[in-house]
């Protein structure tokens, strides 16, 4: 079963390689090469359960191997498979499987039919990793390649400006989850001193009630993202820009039930306290009665469908939080089939609705009543066409002051500003190379470095000068992030092996942009410039840039980041903390400054473009 | 220039304006085909079409880099490019302008006049209005028109938009509006257009309001364009909403000052005050520069290196005058009349084929009965005739079951989309929502949840087509006088030449497509039923034509129909390619036998026709059997999955009013819309004038539409179907905060040429131009070019194409047309298409072959 388990892992893998391989006017070789993945990962899935079942159904744990160890901090590879992997599984193979036959057709002939089924299997490795993660290591690897993932497949139409505004709002808004998982993760370490399996989560919870509530609030905001629950439900329908089939498989039925999985799958850690059984409860509670009130007024077929969904995952909150386990698998698999054929078939919701009003149409009282309870049913009809006010609220809290903030520090745009952050901190080096600092001073330089590159990475956030700026700003902001780990540890091999990956990218980020910038294009970050459309290769190249920039698990960066992290010690907790902000700021910035470069529409040349607002 | 102190903002003109050139597709429901740059057609074609190019950005010809791979590729050829540059430039500047036309080096950028004063905004404060103002604004007005999708319907909706969000925000403790200067402005009584106007754009900078309007309102042409079609035509909409243009654009100004207020404080400078760039007249014109000249030349060359070869084909196959009178004699087996439309041209010809002692004829597919239909247990009716035409008559369907007989998908029930039901529905229905899915993959079948083209009328009910003096509540006569049936019966007839010599059986067979999941499923129906099918009218028209009394009458009017001559009504399914036959059991002993037997031949006619349209779908192998491609061509109008169930007018290019022998040898690729039309029967053209008046519209409505769908499918046409989001079940737009997408998918026009129209009439040039010119706005269509004219004169058997103001002899440069004797082999052999800028692949559309 081991085997099966890593074949498991593989497959995607094998499937994103081949049909990146294939070329893109061969439909037919592609689907092939994904279908045959698909039926034999649905086979795998569906041999090992029974297999499993058959002998004993008693959780499988495999430890695939370490990527690194240290006396601090180990990086193993490990799974775990369950009943909640199990059912998860079927229903991700099932519906993956399915829905490919069915875009065969549906996407013949589209522009971008090979890009579908290649994100299709780089979703699947995420969801494969999150799915049978046996530790939170291997489950952030996961989380974070689903949100890049999401990114190409709601930014599919990329030359449109919806699509690609769409995809970076979504972005954004998971990558604050992700940033809470990365400080859960590092939370986790440093209350039990050690990666603890998520097989083990039960035993150890016991031995640290106290932190368990901090934990299980992070966890809790991390699957309350990742499954839209209020307030950040307004993603999913802007989620939902890629072609109905994609939509179908992912915001329908599997990506949006991520959050419940890691709920799920981190009951153990949870069960026994009693605080957060009501904190998971009244999140679904206050979801489920928001989200079914926005459901109630839409009149976008999708829309309506994506609010009814976050409504019962609202609804599958409240039943795990009162301990209905069976129940809640039930409800995902019910409500995931339910609602990833609502979207199928959403475009035949006029021919019918139509013909059945034809036959059947009263017109309906359009009165409120002055009562208290009309002037309720009024307030929340207002209240739902508005989404309750989230995306605004999410502007005027979050986004906005972040940007208002960058922009005070528009100075660091200039050469003459990055110039002389590089020389102090060139000189900072030279001094702590020296031995000129105490362990007090470096202290305090570890902080005024957390701070700058924090600062840097916010600056490159909002600037709208040039995404050559805004590279150089990421770029400096990376060197201060790792003058602070320096300062804080004594791990100078991780520190090169950091800084590979970083160089790499930032080496090859320059490039892609002098190559689009030589050809007369645009790279201000006012607006969206579409040079996808006359560079697609660059565009691919850069892409990559920017996830080894983002210190992406494809990245060597990724594994020292991790390793680093880990060392820092307990006491530093507001370190920390900056460090998870610069990392969610970090990634924001990157996929913003790419996506403003090259999505959206192309104006310098003639040719047929959409309106900016459709 | 006049001063900003002595202009006048004038907000009726402004509307008017607005309305003019906003788009005019109303709900979709009623898909009715249009020129979709209607509002520039009093112009010279390519006056019109370079001036809404610079106007709004529109894409409206091909790129020189196409034109010039069309012309390597030989589809345009060196003789047709010296023909074009002569006939408009004169010999003496061929030359010059054959070496503008092939390398010529030009910049064609599109600087848009609209959106420039609105794009400043961005530059003097951080906020992005279009942004902040259209996402909640597209859901106010699409929640106010929603048709049925939203569980709570909004209320106050007979009021009127505004009122309507005034009255909401009166019983409501929350707002729309996040700041208290806006909802002041909603509630007062002296807000108009113009004092907002004031307060965003400046007092004094009344040089600026109409421009502001219209960079505003373009930017989302679709929602404001329902809203203007809806507001002129409330009856499009079986649930009615009351709403005004001039209540969006209000509402729109409060919300922008909402926005600006709440991001940028109390104080900020109107945008008049800030603009750099003087106002920009949106309207005025501007003459050719050198590119436009060279683009047009090649379209034109583009257009005529295609009607050449029809133009050759049709002198190469037409009969010659001798040999006409022998040809003509009573078809033997049947006559069958169909529609006009293009997606009929293959049947025609696979039923000659099969049955060479048939006679195929083309109507228009409302056969000349103009009613409403009632369908048994409706609460509306259905217009079944050309969408300009309003009957006086209403035909019902008379119930013969208790209930209507219309399916549940429970997958839909809005149950789901509530809280504590919707928690039920997401247990129960998962499984059987899985069931469906996999049904739907393996083996695709009709369900209530698709669109059924053969559901609109039940076969077995009776229709109240003799008037017997009721008359319903809006004053519709029910059902016809027999001097109304026979008036329409003998003109339809005598259109279509069809006045003697009738076969024993002569089928009326009207047509309409199934699709699933296709919200355009009503553009695949017939265009001259109102986007229906046409099966009741097919019915109608029969039964009247059965009657004796309606002959007795149609006899002494000189239309003598023998008594054994009966009339079956049809409808043909050209997504499924299916026939059923209506009232069979009227036939006598004698014609019930040849009804077997022609049934048969149908049935082969489309097996070739399946096999045919097959070619273009990559799902079906046109060389397996031909039963299997018939199989698989009824399961894909059944299928989820498909988003090409047909390619509906793709390729339309012609239209051609004569008798079928002009084109009866040609293989015209289903290119062609025939009306059959016998000149001889009307030397003075007194039938022309209505048998060309309706084609104008329709073909040439379809044409235009697809025409520009196809050159600009982003900004005229709907782009590609598969991320559609259906609103309120008026219309499709992208996501949940997008435009609606007006005009046609792409998935319908892929495979579509954008040439225009060409009319090819049979008749004396002179007698044409009379009846062309007898009616001024049918005149337009040919005086300014949005259709392209050909008499093919019969005497002298040459053709003569109108040049704008008269008819001018044209000696055709194609010769040696390819031969092909069996059709099936052709479409099996044809290769993929060399340019198309729009997709991958897809098959070559087929040059015009003679058939052996």
């Amino acid at each position: 079963m081991t085997h099966l388990l890593t074949l498991l892992l593989l497959l995607p893998v094998f499937g994103f390689i081949g049909c990146l391989l294939i070329p893109r006017a061969r439909e037919q070789a592609i689907f092939t090469v994904a279908i045959t993945i698909l039926v034999i990962e649905f086979l795998v899935v569906a041999t090992l359960t029974v297999a499993w079942i058959v002998s004993g159904a008693a959780p499988l744990t495999v430890h695939l191997g370490t990527l690194f160890s240290s006396p601090a901090y180990t990086f193993a590879v490990k799974l775990l498979f369950d009943v909640t992997a199990a059912v998860f599984l079927v229903m991700t193979a099932l519906m993956i499987m399915l829905i490919s036959i069915f875009s065969k057709y549906y996407l013949h002939r589209e522009q971008g039919f090979k890009r579908v089924y290649v994100t299709i299997f780089l979703f699947l490795t995420g969801l494969s990793l999150i799915l049978l993660a046996g530790n939170f290591e291997v489950l952030f690897v996961g989380w974070e390649l689903i949100g890049i993932s999401s990114v190409l497949l709601i930014a599919f139409y990329r030359d449109r400006y919806l699509p690609a505004r769409n995809a970076l709002k979504v972005f954004s808004v998971y990558r604050i989850g992700d940033a809470f998982l990365l400080a859960a993760l590092l939370y986790a370490h440093h209350v039990f001193h050690a990666s603890v399996p998520f097989a083990e989560l039960s035993s150890a919870a016991a031995e640290h009630t106290g932190q368990i509530v901090l934990l299980g609030v992070l966890l809790l905001i991390v699957a309350m993202v990742k499954s839209a629950q209020f307030p950040f439900s307004y993603w999913l329908p802007r989620a939902m820009e890629g072609p109905t089939t994609s939509s179908a498989i992912f915001y329908g039925a599997l990506s949006v039930h991520m959050g419940l999985f890691l709920l799920l799958r981190t009951y153990p850690l949870w069960e026994a306290n009693v605080v957060l059984h009501v904190a998971v409860g009244l999140s679904g509670l206050v979801t489920a009665i928001i989200a079914a009130s926005i459901a109630r007024v839409q009149s976008s077929a999708k829309t309506q469908i994506a609010y009814s969904s976050i409504a019962q995952i609202g609804i599958m909150f409240i039943e795990l939080a009162l301990g209905l386990y069976w129940l809640v698998l039930i409800h995902f698999v019910s409500n995931a089939a339910l609602r990833a054929y609502q979207l199928l078939i959403s475009p035949s919701i006029v021919g019918y609705l139509v013909h059945d009003q034809f036959f059947y149409f009263t017109p309906p009282i359009h009165k409120i009543k002055r009562t208290l309870l009309g002037k309720l049913y009024g307030s929340f009809y207002i209240l739902g066409i508005k989404e309750w006010n989230m995306n605004a609220a999410m502007r005027k809290y979050l986004w906005g002051p972040l940007k208002s903030l960058g922009r005070r520090f528009a100075i660091l745009d200039t050469a003459a500003a990055q110039t002389s952050l590089l020389i102090v901190l060139l000189v900072a080096v030279g001094l702590s190379f020296l031995g000129f600092l105490s362990k007090n001073a470096s202290l305090a330089i570890a902080v005024a470095c957390a701070s700058a590159s924090c600062l840097l990475y916010i600056r490159a956030y909002s600037t709208k000068r040039s995404a050559r700026v805004a590279w150089n700003l990421l770029g400096l902001g990376h060197l201060y992030a790792m003058l602070f780990l320096a300062a804080m540890l004594n791990g100078w091999h991780y520190l090169v092996l950091y800084s590979v990956g970083i160089v790499a990218a930032y080496v090859l980020g320059h490039v892609c942009l002098r190559a689009v910038r030589q050809q007369g294009e645009n790279d201000t970050l006012v607006d969206y410039h579409g040079v996808v459309y006359t560079h697609p290769y660059v565009a691919n190249i850069m892409f990559v840039a920017v996830l080894l920039f983002m210190a992406f698990p494809i990245s060597p960066s990724f594994l020292a980041q991790e390793a680093l992290l880990s060392m820092i010690p307990g006491g530093y907790a507001p370190l920390i903390v900056l460090f998870c902000i610069a990392y969610f700021v970090m990634g924001v910035a990157a996929v913003r400054l790419y996506m403003k470069v090259f999505f959206g529409m192309h104006h310098t040349s003639r040719h047929e473009s959409a309106f900016r607002s459709s | 220039m006049p001063t900003e102190s002595t202009t006048h903002f004038d907000e009726q003109h402004l509307l008017h304006v607005l309305k003019h050139y906003l788009p005019s597709q109303g709900p979709l429901k009623d898909f009715v085909h249009h020129n979709t740059l209607h509002a520039f057609q009093d112009m010279q074609f390519y006056d019109a079409i370079f001036k809404a190019q610079t106007m709004f950005g529109f894409q409206t010809t091909f790129s020189l880099a196409e034109y010039r791979d069309l012309y390597k590729i030989g589809r345009i050829t060196s003789a047709i490019v010296d023909a074009v540059v002569i006939e408009r430039k004169g010999k003496n500047h061929l030359p010059e302008w054959r070496t503008k036309l092939l390398n010529g080096g030009y910049d064609e950028t599109i600087e848009p006049r609209v959106g420039r004063l609105r794009r400043e905004w961005a530059n003097h404060y951080p906020i992005d209005l279009d942004n902040a103002v259209q996402p909640l604004l597209f859901r106010i007005v699409a929640s106010y028109i929603d048709q049925g999708i939203a569980v709570t319907p909004f209320p106050y909706e007979d009021k009127g938009l505004l009122a309507a969000v005034r009255l909401l925000e009166q019983h409501s403790a929350t707002s729309f509006f996040a700041t208290d200067t806006a909802r002041k402005l909603l509630h007062a009584k002296n807000t108009t257009i113009q004092s907002l106007l004031e307060r965003i754009v400046g007092k004094k900078r009344t040089l600026y309001y109409e421009q502001y309007i219209y960079d505003q309102q373009f930017a989302h042409r679709g929602w404001s364009g329902l809203v203007s079609t809806l507001e002129d035509k409330p009856e499009a909409l079986m649930y009615s909403k009351k709403v005004s243009l001039r209540d969006m654009i209000v509402l729109e100004l409060v919300l922008e000052i909402d926005a600006l207020t709440d991001r940028l404080g109390k104080d900020w400078l109107p945008l008049g005050e800030l603009a750099t760039e003087p106002p920009v007249d949106l309207l005025v014109d501007e003459p050719f520069d050198d590119l436009q000249e060279v683009l047009r030349l090649w379209q034109d060359a583009f257009e005529w290196a295609y009607y050449d070869t029809v133009l050759e084909g049709v002198l190469e196959t037409a009969p010659s005058k001798g040999a006409e009178k022998s040809l003509k004699k009573s078809p033997e087996s049947f006559q069958a009349i169909f529609c006009i439309d293009d997606r009929e041209y293959s049947l025609r010809t696979h039923i000659e084929q099969i049955d060479p002692k048939c006679e195929t004829l083309g109507s228009p597919g409302f056969f000349g009965v103009e009613f409403y239909f009632h369908p048994a247990h409706a609460k509306f009716y259905d217009k079944l005739c050309p969408a300009p035409m309003t009957p006086n008559y209403l035909v019902k369907e008379i119930e013969t079951t208790e209930h209507a007989p219309h399916g549940k998908e429970i997958i839909y029930t809005k149950h789901s989309h509530r809280l504590a039901r919707g928690f039920l529905a997401s247990y129960l229905l998962g499984i059987p929502a899985l069931g469906k899915l996999v049904l739907n993959l393996v083996n695709p079948t009709m369900s209530p949840a698709i669109a059924d083209a053969f559901s609109h009328m039940n076969p077995a009910a009776e229709l109240t087509i003799v008037h017997t003096g009721e008359f319903d509540k809006d004053g519709l006569q029910i059902g016809f006088t027999i001097l109304e049936m026979a008036d329409r019966v003998e003109k339809t007839l005598r259109c279509i030449g069809l006045a003697r010599d009738f076969a024993s059986i002569v089928y009326v067979m009207g047509h309409g497509s199934s699709s699933a999941n296709n919200p355009h499923h009503g553009a695949h129906d017939c265009g001259a039923c109102n986007g229906r099918p046409g099966l009741v009218n097919a019915r109608v028209f029969a039964a009247m034509a059965n009657r004796a009394d309606v002959r007795a009458e149609l006899a002494r009017r000189g239309v003598a129909i023998p008594e054994s001559t009966q009339f079956v009504g049809a409808l043909h399914d050209t997504a499924s390619d299916e026939v059923l036959f209506y009232d069979e059991h009227v036939l006598s002993t004698d014609n019930a036998e040849r009804h077997a037997i022609n049934k048969q031949s149908f049935e082969s006619a489309l097996d070739l026709n399946a096999k045919e349209r097959s070619r273009r779908f990559k799902s079906i192998g046109t060389t397996q059997d031909i039963k299997k491609i018939r199989r698989d061509i009824k399961k894909r109008s059944v299928s989820y999955f498909e988003p090409r169930p047909e390619l509906g007018h793709g390729t339309n290019a012609l239209c051609i009013i004569g008798r079928r022998d002009l084109t009866k040898r040609l293989f015209l690729d289903r290119r062609a819309f025939l009306n059959s039309y016998d000149y001889t029967t009307d030397p003075e053209g007194k039938l022309l004038v209505s048998v060309i008046t309706p084609l104008a519209g329709v073909c040439g409505g379809i044409n235009l539409e697809y025409f520009f769908s196809r050159m600009d499918n982003y900004k005229l046409g709907a782009g590609t179907k598969l991320p559609h989001n259906v609103m309120g079940l008026v219309g499709v737009a992208n996501s949940s905060d997008g435009d609606l997408r007006s005009g046609l998918p792409l998935q319908m026009v892929e495979v579509h040429d954008p040439v225009r129209l060409l009319m090819i009439v049979e008749h004396y040039p002179e007698v044409v131009e009379k009846v062309i010119k007898s009616d001024p706005s049918l005149y337009e269509w040919f005086e300014k070019g949005w259709i392209n004219l050909v008499a093919y004169h019969p005497d002298e058997q040459r053709h003569y194409v109108w040049r704008g103001d008269s008819f001018v002899p044209y000696t055709t440069l194609a010769h040696d047309l390819p031969v092909v004797k069996d059709l099936s082999r052709r479409f099996e052999t044809a290769g993929k298409m060399k340019t198309n800028r729009l997709l991958d692949a897809t098959q070559e559309n087929l040059p015009v072959h003679i058939i052996k």
